[in-house]
């Protein structure tokens, strides 16, 4: 374990200065190219914040609801017996994160070949509220009103 | 000459879905090592925004 201040909030000291100091600077010199690629930058330093601070939480809840998706109950099974526990919330991040997405593609395999029609309401239910999750890391205003 | 609201939904879900798949595309350039430069980057990380509104349009066609 790292002393504070945490990886967080190391990258928004980063994107203050960025949005601060150099975006300031980088205008007054007209180069209108890397005034985006700034913003860009400082965009994407808040992505990064935001994951590490909630995304293991996320990561974790999206797992929980793929463990109770009817469609995967037979892969999981085989799955845990190949992979030693990666599919549980005490595994590491990145085995945490493989399974997810083993799960996602098996799921989509299942889509390609009509076995999961359009009717499949809690597997809508699961997407959408994936996608909710996604959005509050990669862009908190993004409305999700309807 | 009349506008079908179904069409033109129709219309939007196809557009959204197809800037879904060039954000995913344009993410891959920037894995893929052919243009490691920010802006593919970061807009492969705005698929999101695209699959959630195809979804909310289709949830609205009813």
């Amino acid at each position: 374990m790292q002393d504070r201040p945490e990886a967080p909030d190391l990258l928004d000291a980063i994107a203050d200065l960025m949005i601060k100091e150099v975006l300031p600077l980088v205008q007054k010199h007209g180069d209108d190219a890397l005034a985006y690629k700034t913003l860009v930058s400082w965009n994407m330093l808040g992505v990064v914040a935001r994951e590490f601070r909630g995304g293991e939480d996320t990561l974790n809840d999206e797992i929980v609801r793929m463990r109770g998706l009817a469609e995967l109950k037979d892969w999981w099974d085989t799955f845990a017996k190949k992979s030693e526990g990666s599919q549980t919330i005490d595994a590491s991040y990145q085995a945490k994160m493989a399974s997810v997405r083993a799960g996602n593609a098996e799921l989509a395999r299942q889509i390609r070949e009509q076995k999961i029609g359009p009717d499949n309401a809690a597997l809508w239910e699961h997407a959408q509220q994936t996608l909710k999750e996604k959005l509050a890391v990669s862009n908190p205003r993004f409305s999700l009103s309807d | 000459m009349a506008v079908d609201p179904a069409r033109v939904r129709g219309w939007e879900i196809m557009g959204n879905f197809r800037w879904a798949v060039g954000s995913v595309q344009q993410g891959e350039r920037h894995l893929s090592g052919a243009d490691k430069g920010i802006e593919l980057a970061a807009i492969g990380r705005r698929c999101a925004e695209m699959e959630y509104e195809v979804m909310r349009l289709i949830d609205h066609a009813g």
